[in-house]
């Protein structure tokens, strides 16, 4: 793995983004959301201003036309910085089904959405269908020029900030389980949607969301009716490779941290960092992170060639 | 080697774990308001009789040993599924009571039978912000004058501080450099000069504070010197009790968080049928079990071989607890990722039992500091540096 000049640059930028504006507890709380533990919408605003919402969106639909390598430079700069913006993760995750299913009317106005700083959310999961995908039990009624949704969904990521909801419903029982999905596109503030946040132990970005009698047109469809399995499954690739690239900096946040504390800590009349086992344990860290690095910008050019990795 | 139970000390251990259930309960909102009503607790433990379980009759104890000792609090961490209710069985025959026990006449008149009847309760005072792991540096002093000691220092992770108002506090008697000039002293919280503060917010073992003292010229009667200078290793005999006790937290916290995944994985179901049934899962719950039983051996060897029945030898407890903090958190990781998304939320007991774990990792003595003790007890012509 090589990164090119501009993606050093790149990388640089955020990380000098991160280092001032959200460096310290005191700067972060400062800009959090009222109730939000990891969400910051003036934060969110100046990434949106300097273009990097839509780092990988085309610019064609109002992104920068970057790469998966900047995409995933971007997350794992930002969540080594600790910025409180969150609301990016399951984001992404929609642009990447827009991107790749949606109409050229749906990508027009949701990837330009996206790049100018609106939340989006997927609904995967029920509580009856976690790994299970293909368990999904939310139903998708047609009915004249639309389609009833009905169902509860869970661990969505910031579908109570979200101005649309990508959700994953069962438009018709077929004989093949993994048959008769269908994604929808349902605005946040849909009559019959309603959402009630989750607490866990990273905070409360995740939630139940409920679907009663909830109404969306035909043109809401995203991708073909019935081939909702095959497309998410297709588009959890892209979210893999986000959580990969949040997994190296969060890991590379809290190595950091680790090795400023054992250069200040001292016992026995000397800095911990200088014990052995401590050393030995930073090295293989070290080892672990630089494989697990490699291994993820490796996936992001390899997703760039191809849907494939 | 008998490894059964006498019929009393099955009838000990049906009592704790029944009383270890009682709370269960209520472990969750304790967590969550980082308030637990300590003193309810106390009595509901004193009410079946298991104060000073380890402490000798004279002094109104049960005159039990370490064995009754491990099973009671083994029993308490498993069923309440929190680290409190053990505490006044600690409080009134753990350490703190076994360091009166080796003391004076003149401290254990004055304090050991409050202590072991549950009327006064003693933190330990030993850790300093700059002597951890590194004990024998600990820098607050204690100077004779006339018939009383003059004490100045900083003690932080008491254990209790905002509830318990006896503190055995060690000391450096008289500037004596290295290990032989540590002692303790009794300290009470409303002596002048005295100062508790909050201490930090903890992410486990929360109900009560584990503060810090602040003593500026705190003049405590020598009568309250538990052990003086040049005694340290028969002190540390007392704090091998620390040690068993830790054994008891993660023998019964692994097995808390077992019985967790064991009932959730046989509920929950996916691609229709329960989880438990997939290989993965049912030889995760084996490993688990394995390491548990492997941590009881040890932790129950510990215990038998105590000296006098009542002092675990130092280098069974360390092994024994080495072993227990090392594989404890890896358990209640893999339980809480059993339970899949859920294990994270705040609606299910794994997560706090996790965090509660990953806070006692270096209690009783860090992991390092414990693998120093038993390559020392290897080798015993040979002197490792500690640094």
């Amino acid at each position: 793995m090589s990164l090119t000049t501009e993606q050093r640059d790149f990388q640089d930028a955020v990380r000098d983004f991160c280092a001032r504006e959200t460096a310290t507890r005191e700067q972060r709380e400062a800009v959090l959301d009222p109730d939000e533990e990891d969400q910051s919408s003036i934060v969110y605003k100046r990434l949106a201003e300097l273009g990097w919402l839509g780092v990988a969106i085309p610019e064609e639909y109002g992104g920068s036309g970057g790469t998966y390598v900047e995409q995933t430079i971007l997350f794992e700069e930002l969540w080594r910085g600790m910025a409180p913006v969150k609301a990016l993760g399951p984001t992404t995750t929609v642009a990447g089904c827009y991107k790749r299913f949606g109409s050229e009317a749906q990508k027009h106005e949701a990837l330009t959405a996206i790049a100018n700083g609106e939340i989006m959310s997927i609904s995967i999961s029920e509580p009856g269908a976690g790994s299970d995908v293909a368990a999904i039990a939310c139903t998708a009624k047609a009915v004249t020029g639309g389609w009833i949704l009905n169902g509860q969904k869970t661990w969505c990521s910031y579908a109570h900030r979200a101005g649309r909801i990508l959700l994953v419903a069962r438009s018709s029982r077929e004989e093949k389980r993994h048959a008769g999905l269908t994604i929808f596109e349902v605005p946040g503030d849909a009559e019959g949607v309603e959402t009630r946040r989750i607490s866990t132990l990273g905070g409360r970005e995740v939630n139940d969301v409920f679907f009663t009698d909830c109404f969306v047109p035909a043109e809401n469809v995203v991708g073909e009716v019935g081939r909702g399995f095959p497309q998410i499954m297709a588009r959890l690739d892209g979210e893999r490779l986000v959580g990969a690239a949040v997994g190296i900096g969060l890991a590379q946040r809290a190595f950091d941290d680790t090795i400023a504390y054992i250069k200040e800590r001292k016992q026995f009349g000397t800095t911990i960092g200088t014990f052995q086992p401590l050393r030995h344990r930073i090295a293989d860290l070290a080892t672990d992170l630089e494989c697990a690095r490699l291994l993820t910008y490796e996936v992001a050019e390899r997703l760039e060639r191809g849907p494939d990795p | 080697v008998d490894f059964s139970l006498t019929p009393e000390q099955q009838d000990l251990q049906a009592c704790a774990e029944k009383l270890g259930r009682s709370f269960a309960d209520e472990a969750r909102a304790w967590d969550a308001s980082d308030e637990a009503p300590y003193r309810e607790i106390f009595d509901r433990v004193g009410a079946e009789g298991l104060f000073g379980i380890a402490m000798p009759t004279e002094y109104g104890g049960q005159g039990g040993g370490a064995l009754e000792y491990l099973i009671v609090v083994e029993a308490l961490f498993r069923y309440a599924q929190s680290w409190l209710p053990p505490e006044p069985v600690f409080c009134t025959s753990g350490p703190g009571p076994s360091m009166f026990l080796l003391g004076d006449h003149a401290v254990k008149d004055k304090y050991l039978h409050d202590i072991v009847a549950g009327r006064r309760a003693c933190n330990i005072a030993l850790t300093e912000p700059d002597a951890g792991s590194a004990l024998t540096h600990l820098t607050t002093t204690a100077v004779r004058d006339g018939d009383a000691f003059i004490i100045n220092g900083h003690k932080s992770f008491l254990t209790g501080s905002n509830v318990n108002d006896l503190n055995a506090t060690f000391v450096r008697f008289d500037d004596v450099p290295g290990a032989k000039g540590i002692g303790a002293v009794v300290v009470e919280a409303s002596m002048p000069g005295v100062e508790v503060r909050r201490g930090p917010v903890f992410i486990g073992d929360r109900g009560v504070h584990h503060g810090e003292m602040v003593l500026t010229d705190v003049r405590v009667p020598a009568e309250n010197v538990i052990v003086g200078p040049g005694q340290f290793a028969r002190l540390m005999t007392a704090f091998n009790l620390e040690r068993l006790h830790n054994c008891g937290f993660w023998l019964g916290f692994s097995q808390a968080a077992y019985d967790e995944a064991a009932a959730y994985t046989q509920r929950r179901e996916a691609f229709g049928k329960q989880i438990i049934e997939f290989q993965a899962v049912y030889h995760s719950l084996a490993d688990m079990w394995v390491q548990i039983e492997a941590l009881r051996l040890l932790a129950y060897r510990a215990a038998a071989s105590a000296i006098e029945g009542r002092f675990p030898k130092l280098a069974e407890v360390t092994q024994a607890k080495l072993f227990g903090a090392t594989v404890g958190p890896l358990i209640t990781l893999k339980a809480m990722e059993l339970h899949g998304g859920y294990g994270a939320t705040t609606d299910f007991a794994i997560q706090r039992i996790h965090r509660d774990c990953v806070t006692n990792v270096v209690a009783g003595g860090a992991p390092a500091v414990l693998r120093n003790g038993v390559a020392a007890g290897l080798f015993p012509n040979r002197r490792f540096p500690q640094a």
